[in-house]
């Protein structure tokens, strides 16, 4: 569905503010102390209200923008985004599980769908590199506690 | 004077010592390699070399990881000209004038003079570090806590009203890097914040993580399936056609000096990088043309002022940091952390306290400065065809690195997770031209910011006139203060900012 790139803009703005909200919620829950020993919730309190502050500014900022008002530029944008998300989380799940090669040859599979059309011979060549020079440089080299195979 | 000399001295020998000559080199080369590939910025290879350099003496490891920093900048104009690649705000500015120098046939020379500006700006740069910046670190050694929140205050004002693009944006960025640094412990009671109950965020957010994720993740994110230009045809790559002809060597030397003036100018002031140096360096140099409609269309001025600054800059941004303990832009922000993780404060009682650490770190630049105009002269062309390797192909090798890198920094899975959701907040804010620099700043800021707030309240008794009636603090949050009014009043900044704006993306670090 098409979202016109003021609303965008106007919803950007707004996840600011609701940051800024959130922080300084959370910080009037800790204690304040007094002006002569603030406390751990003093400085993120009026920190929260700050970027409040300067979310509404930017959201009067947008109201003044010209914008292009048609749809939505890029409508595949979101694919590599995806694909690339899912490729990390595979390989934070796999890494200490299978071992560092078996989970950068899934983060690969998954990285191959961040692209329409993937020539996949040269990537498997990339794969194969990085599995013995990652193994070389990080297991033997940097001495980084994965196996190359099986859980560590 | 013979102190200043004696001081020059230890630095040279510690500079010049074998391991420390080894890593700068290192440094350097790795630092070209990632300028010159599109897509890996010097942050991104400074924050991955950096678990690397536990195992390292102190010094060593910022002498390479500095190399990197300004290694880059060299680099970065290869990619710039030959590909017309406006990645980053400084990126962008090279290529106004690199590209269409390429496209006439003449890249061997354009590569030759940005490499010759490169050299001048950095010399110049560093020269004024070595006389400001033990001065002003003597100057600050009177500074408590209140002149020090209100420098910091000055700093991360300054890196968000001049960046390009919208103020409040990069304002709105400042304030939000200061809440992530809020996540984690209290240093003064001891108390979990903003932790939501997970125990691997005790210790707040990893410095590399989040540089990664909002610099690294989010840009390849944004990069994927954008069509990527083709190389210029740079087979045989002659050194006769990169010397500059007698009437070329005329038309860049003055555009050079004034660029290196300007860029080491704004490079000193604390929060602002080298994209707002190029960018005035251009600027003025247009305007003090006595044939504006050259640029664009392959001007060497044009093409030398820039590269000068952007050189410049970088060298001049250690002024603030080495002496104050306020990076100027968001690389030497992850450098300072660096120095935090090594147990070195940077401040002024650093010059005086490591002058061997100091002296020998401002010595290596000479020396990798000098590497470096080998690098890029005669082994030119080396670099042009790491080039010819398609992003698609690169990328993933880059995640995978940035992945196994986080990891390796806590041994935590979880910091990978925390990668990825800065990746995700990074390509959010890229899309809405909200600037990263300013939360980096933020973020590694901010709870210096909170920790000296707190104790000028301590010593002041919880007078908040405190920071008014200490003249040094004053005069901080006065031009604080103007620059925040700069924001209301857009004159000269907004006709200079629209006219760049279009062909420079974001105002990003490297």
């Amino acid at each position: 569905m098409p979202v016109r790139q003021r609303t965008r803009e106007q919803i950007a703005a707004a996840s600011v503010i609701a940051v800024g909200a959130g922080l300084s919620a959370i910080a009037y829950g800790y204690p304040q102390g007094s002006m002569f020993r603030p406390g751990p919730g003093f400085f993120p309190f009026y920190i929260g209200l700050l970027l409040v502050l300067l979310g509404v500014m930017v959201a009067l900022e947008n109201r003044r923008m010209p914008m292009d008002d048609s749809d939505e530029d890029q409508p595949s944008g979101m694919r590599p985004v995806v694909a690339i998300s899912v490729a990390m989380v595979v390989l934070a799940l796999l890494l200490e599980r299978l071992g560092f090669v078996p989970a950068m040859v899934a983060m690969f599979v998954c990285i191959g769908f961040a692209e329409r059309r993937t020539s996949w011979l040269p990537l498997l060549g990339v794969c194969l590199f990085m599995a013995i020079f990652g193994t070389a440089l990080f297991i033997w080299g940097l001495s980084v506690p994965i196996s190359a195979f099986g859980a560590s | 004077m013979s102190e200043f000399l004696a001081n020059i001295q230890l630095g040279l020998s510690t500079a010049l010592s074998a391991e420390a000559l080894l890593f700068c080199f290192l440094g350097v080369t790795v630092g070209t390699v990632v300028g010159v590939l599109p897509g890996i910025g010097a942050l991104a290879a400074i924050s991955l070399a950096l678990p690397l350099t536990y195992y390292l003496d102190p010094t060593t490891a910022l002498i390479m990881l500095a190399g990197i920093f300004y290694g880059a900048q060299y680099g970065g104009s290869t990619a710039s000209i030959l590909l017309n690649l406006p990645g980053t705000a400084t990126s962008a500015i090279t290529c106004l004038d690199g590209y269409p120098l390429a496209q006439q046939g003449k890249a061997p020379l354009a590569l030759f003079v940005t490499a010759i500006n490169s050299f001048v700006g950095s010399s110049f740069a560093i020269v004024l570090v070595m006389g400001f910046a033990p001065l002003i670190a003597g100057f600050a050694l009177k500074f408590s806590s209140t002149e020090y929140f209100s420098v910091m205050l000055l700093g991360l004002v300054a890196a968000s009203t001049l960046s390009v693009g919208s103020p409040f944006k990069a304002l709105a960025m400042v304030v939000f890097g200061i809440v992530l640094g809020q996540v984690g412990t209290d240093v003064n009671t001891g108390m979990f914040r903003f932790n939501f109950g997970i125990l691997e965020l005790a210790d707040g957010f990893g410095l590399v993580a989040v540089a990664m994720g909002l610099f690294g993740v989010a840009e390849i994110m944004a990069n994927v399936g954008q069509a990527s230009g083709a190389p210029m045809g740079v087979k045989g790559m002659r050194f006769k056609d990169m010397i500059p002809s007698r009437s070329e060597w005329k038309e860049i030397w003055k555009p050079t000096l004034r660029g290196s003036v300007i860029g080491s100018f704004v490079g000193a002031l604390p929060g602002t990088g080298p994209g707002i140096a190029s960018l005035m360096a251009y600027a003025a140099e247009k305007r003090l043309s006595r044939d504006p409609s050259q640029f664009g269309k392959g001007s060497l001025a044009g093409l030398s002022a820039p590269e000068a600054a952007n050189n410049a800059s970088v060298q001049a941004a250690f002024i603030p940091t080495l002496s104050l303990g306020i990076p100027g832009d968001a690389v030497v922000a992850v450098l300072m952390g660096a120095m935090i993780l090594h147990g070195i404060t940077p401040g002024p009682n650093l010059i005086n306290d490591q002058p061997a650490m100091f002296w020998g770190l401002i010595m290596s630049f000479w020396i990798g400065n000098l590497m470096l105009l080998f690098l890029n002269i005669p082994l030119i062309g080396l670099w042009v065809r790491l080039l010819s390797i398609p992003y698609r192909l690169l990328y993933p090798a880059i995640i995978l690195f940035i992945c196994i890198g986080v990891y390796s920094a806590d041994n935590n899975v979880f910091d990978i997770y925390v990668v990825l959701a800065f990746g995700l907040i990074g390509y959010a804010m890229r899309k809405f031209s909200y600037p990263a620099t300013p939360v980096l700043l933020g973020f590694i800021l901010g709870p210096l910011l909170e920790e000296h707030f707190r104790r000028a309240m301590l010593l002041s008794h919880g007078d908040l006139t405190i920071f008014l009636q200490r003249p040094i603090s004053l005069v901080f949050l006065l031009i604080s203060l103007m620059f925040l009014g700069s924001v209301f009043m857009p004159g000269l900044r907004s006709k200079l900012v629209s006219r760049v704006r279009r062909n420079a993306p974001s105002d990003d670090a490297d």
